[in-house]
């Protein structure tokens, strides 16, 4: 019960950090262009693209409160146990990270007019900077939940051995990019895909239309660099995991019946009951050992190398792992389409304005969704795959957890189900709202030595409310 | 100009704070777990150790408690052959000092965080209880517009405890959030809803008024549950030993009792004190930041008034009730520091009567800083009076720390970011600092 109160809180936590970090990113770059061009159109999307980014970080730090404490009330001896080391790391991101983003977006957000121009964009790079490194280490101390190095047991506790191994442990060194150049992927796909909606109901095509075009081509790079990197971190989890990536790719046998290497790469398959075989599978011979090890042939170790308790559940990661390769490819596919068009000028705003290319801007619309599924069934290949472990190879999650009644774990569940799910739909309602409403073409654009200091926002005067009575 | 005073005064205040933090780390010779001392007990007995020989003797201490720092350098300097037992005495005497001055250390900072949120998000806390008060939608906008910019940096220094202690004191962390999980869950719930309740609220229409109440209600409840909390830790808890495999092996303190074990006469009425607080300090807030002649402002004068005899009335039952109550404290006020006690409950009182006397000469920022003052001495005070404890009867700051706590995390930690963001925290501040010109919902950013 502890691990699906768990996998709910960090399922509906992870929805909203990679929009928020790989955003700050693309609203620095917007407004970077803005003070260098002092093109209006940078301002609109500048500003229109903050009001997105500020509901999504509200939900995000709500329920990243909520994943810190629950280490400590749901995973109690985890704590305990790996608290100087993951405890330490999670301590570092609050003050390296969380603590600096969040003194810097409250400038960000409200300090429009108030000051100057310059100061606002260092606000801005503050954030994106911030944003980064908290993404780094959050999952340098999940990798290193992965391949645990650098620590020194000693009387029921993992101990700082060695910082540097910690941190840049085998799982981080290629985790870490996969992570940030998801974030980044998905907040690209939903500039795209916001724009994209614009652009179909025809409002302020000329912000963005521009908006689409910059973006895409940087949609193909880094597509195609996350399908390379995820490649790379498949073959670390090969190395370090042996056991979770068998349990990925579904290999149960390590040898065939005849003894040489199995080197068939399910593409689908169930396994049994004791997960000691398939059920049924449909599977390419070679495919296995090309993906693992880039050969031909090669001795990829299965499930069987693995003792019945240690081995991890197998429908979960296999099935979601497919999906997030599909997805990587299928991103891959639109971004490459839309360059195609880009390159053949059919995205240039008059073509926009007849109404061409409608179906590329609704396959980008709907490819929106699709970072999102891909982020959530990445992580949860990456946990499952890594059970029955907390700390892989050296502490079980039935160790970990916390010793609690079933009534207190069920009370947690319901409130925080009911809880979630609430911020989940009003973040949603109220980023849909933002983006029907487009961004703010009239206001003020804020002037070098403009700032003002007489109201916060834009108060109606008093007199009004006293008139309306 | 009113503002340089108040960072003049800040700093005065958060010197002080500090020194009063500080002053433990040169009496630690008398303390139980001191360098020179022997290791304390970890549990609900009485510190009397079976066996205690001071701790680098080879024999091994009692079994039922987690190997602590002492125990595992004993081990580790014992098996090495190579060394005199003069050389093994002198580093371990070296190795605890520097342990015990890291873990004191951490302490502080864990207290000094504690201590900044509970002043700086006391006011919103108690700004949107009285928003409560407010039926109309349009005052209750303009309250929760009036910390737009603010808030969330002032509930990070919440997180960065949260931090401090995973990371620095891991023990506390995975068996006293147990205890705590009723009122955590709540908080949390109250937290998560205030803080969505204030992005949503302007970007709604027609739900303004539930996230209002929302907000308003969020903070009720956090106000009383940090509280009662408060009052659950001094009352102590009781843990259980248990042997686990994992790590090499050894026997780790667990919480084994019930949800609501946190519930004691005591924890509920700190729980009602922390909202007396709360909304002592947001009115002090409020008639801060609206203008002179805004209906709020004259409101917060009878609201300010009030609830400072309240606090002051319910500060004297809570100081008595301790005293009676927990006989650590009692000893610790009438020994022979007793003349210090004295000093401090003079400075405090003499606080209380610069708050009283600022509010009465409409000195809004003043009476604000006063307030911090205040709030600092008292929990510094309260601090010495818990202190080696962490957790009164169970965790000493020395025993809880993580053993293997280094110099190099904490000073990139605390000695390169808290300044840092100490300096961004006061810069927004400086930025939003206009008291509010008008009443209403701010309608966009």
């Amino acid at each position: 019960m502890a691990r699906i109160d768990f996998a709910l809180i960090t399922s509906l936590h992870i929805i909203y950090p990679p929009l928020t970090i790989g955003l700050s990113l693309l609203i620095f770059f917007s407004e970077w262009r803005w003070l260098r061009t002092d093109q209006e159109k940078w301002y609109r999307l500048t500003r229109f693209f903050e009001k997105l980014f500020i509901i999504n970080f509200g939900a995000g730090v709500a329920t990243g409160v909520t994943m810190e404490m629950a280490f400590g009330i749901l995973f109690g001896p985890f704590s305990t146990a790996a608290g100087p080391v993951f405890g330490h790391m999670l301590g570092f991101e609050t003050i390296t990270a969380f603590m600096y983003e969040a003194g810097f977006v409250g400038l960000m957000i409200f300090g429009w007019h108030k000051i100057g121009r310059r100061m606002h964009l260092f606000a801005t790079f503050n954030v994106a900077l911030a944003s980064l490194l908290s993404a780094f280490w959050i999952v340098a101390a999940n990798s290193w939940m992965q391949s645990p190095a650098g620590v020194k047991m000693v009387g029921g506790q993992f101990l700082v051995g060695n910082w540097l191994e910690i941190i840049f442990n085998p799982d981080s060194m290629t985790a870490i990019p996969h992570m940030i150049v998801a974030c980044l992927e998905l907040s690209l796909f939903f500039v795209a895909a916001v724009s994209a909606w614009q652009l179909l109901k025809q409002r302020n095509v000329a912000v963005f239309a521009p908006a689409l075009r910059l973006v895409l081509p940087v949609m193909l790079i880094v597509a195609a660099g996350q399908i390379w990197i995820g490649d790379s971190l498949g073959r670390t989890v090969a190395h370090e995991q042996p056991a979770a990536l068998a349990a990925m790719e579904g290999h149960f046998k390590t040898d065939n019946p005849d003894g040489s290497p199995n080197t068939k790469w399910n593409v689908v398959m169930w396994p049994n009951a004791d997960k000691s075989d398939t059920v049924w599978a449909f599977g390419i011979p070679h495919v296995l050992s090309v993906l693992e090890d880039h050969k031909w042939v090669s001795r990829v170790p299965g499930l069987d190398q693995f003792k019945p308790e240690n081995r991890p559940p197998v429908v979960v990661p296999f099935y979601s792992f497919r999906v997030m390769v599909a997805i990587g490819f299928a991103l891959f596919g639109v971004s490459a389409w839309g360059l195609w068009l880009l390159l053949r000028g059919r995205l240039a705003n008059r073509k926009i304005s007849d109404f061409e290319n409608r179906w590329f801007l609704r396959a980008v619309l709907a490819s929106a969704f699709l970072p999102y599924l891909a982020i959530w069934t990445g992580w949860w290949t990456r946990e499952v795959a890594r059970q029955p472990w907390v700390v892989y190879g050296l502490m079980t999650v039935h160790d970990g957890r916390s010793q609690l009644s079933a009534a207190a774990e069920v009370v947690w569940f319901i409130g925080f189900a009911i809880f979630s799910f609430g911020v989940l739909f009003a973040t949603a309602y109220f980023l849909f709202k933002v983006i029907a409403k487009g961004p703010d073409m009239e206001t003020k654009i804020p002037r070098e030595r403009d700032e003002d200091h007489q109201s916060l926002g834009t108060l109606p005067p008093i007199e009004t409310a006293a008139d309306a009575q | 100009m009113q503002f340089s005073r108040m960072i003049k005064t800040l700093l005065v205040a958060l010197s002080l704070m500090l020194s009063l933090a500080v002053a433990p780390a040169f009496a630690q010779q008398d303390a139980p777990a001191g360098h020179e001392g022997v290791p304390s007990v970890k549990g609900t007995q009485a510190p009397a150790l079976p066996g205690s020989g001071g701790f680098w003797s080879a024999q091994s201490q009692t079994e039922s408690v987690p190997l602590s720092f002492h125990q595992l350098r004993d081990k580790v300097q014992a098996t090495d052959p190579e060394l005199s037992a003069g050389q093994k005495h002198e580093l371990l005497r070296n190795a605890l000092y520097e342990h015990n001055i890291l873990a004191l250390a951490w302490g502080v900072a864990l207290a000094l965080s504690v201590t900044i949120y509970l002043i700086l998000d006391g006011a919103d806390l108690g700004a949107g209880i009285i928003s409560l008060f407010y039926g109309d939608d349009q005052t209750r906008g303009a309250i929760m517009a009036s910390m737009a910019g603010t808030w969330d940096a002032n509930e990070t220094w919440l997180v960065v405890a949260g931090g401090i202690l995973f990371g620095g004191f891991p023990f506390i962390y995975g068996s006293v959030f147990h205890y705590l999980m009723l009122p955590l869950m709540v908080m949390l719930l109250g937290i998560m809803l205030r803080a969505v309740s204030l992005e949503f609220h302007h970007h709604a229409a027609r739900s303004q008024r539930f996230w209002g109440l929302g907000f308003a209600a969020g903070s009720l409840v956090v106000a009383f549950i940090i509280g009662a909390a408060g009052g659950a830790v001094l009352d102590g808890v009781q843990l259980t030993p248990r042997d686990v495999t994992y790590a090499g092996g050894g026997t780790v303190l667990e919480f084994t009792g019930g949800v609501f074990d946190f519930i004691s006469p005591f924890s509920i009425w700190t729980g009602i004190v922390g909202v007396i607080t709360s909304v002592f300090a947001g009115a002090l807030y409020l008639r801060a930041r609206f203008v002179h002649d805004s209906p709020v402002r004259t409101d917060m004068k009878d609201w300010v008034n009030g609830s400072f005899i309240a606090l002051v009335i319910a500060s004297l039952i809570t100081l008595a009730w301790i005293w009676l109550r927990f006989p650590w404290a009692a000893e610790k006020w009438t020994g022979p520091w007793i003349w210090g006690w004295g000093v401090i409950a003079a400075w405090i009182l003499f606080t209380l009567w610069n708050i009283w006397d600022s509010t009465q000469r409409e000195k809004d920022v003043a009476a604000m800083v006063w307030y911090a003052v205040m709030t600092g001495s008292s929990l510094g005070a309260m601090a010495l009076t818990v202190y080696p404890w962490l957790v009164p009867g169970t965790w000493t700051v020395y025993d809880a720390a993580d053993p293997s706590l280094s110099l190099v995390g904490f000073t990139v930690a605390m000695g390169g970011f808290i300044p840092v963001i100490l300096i961004y925290n006061w810069y927004q501040i400086w930025v939003f600092r206009d008291r509010l010109s008008a009443l209403g919902a701010y309608d966009h950013h």
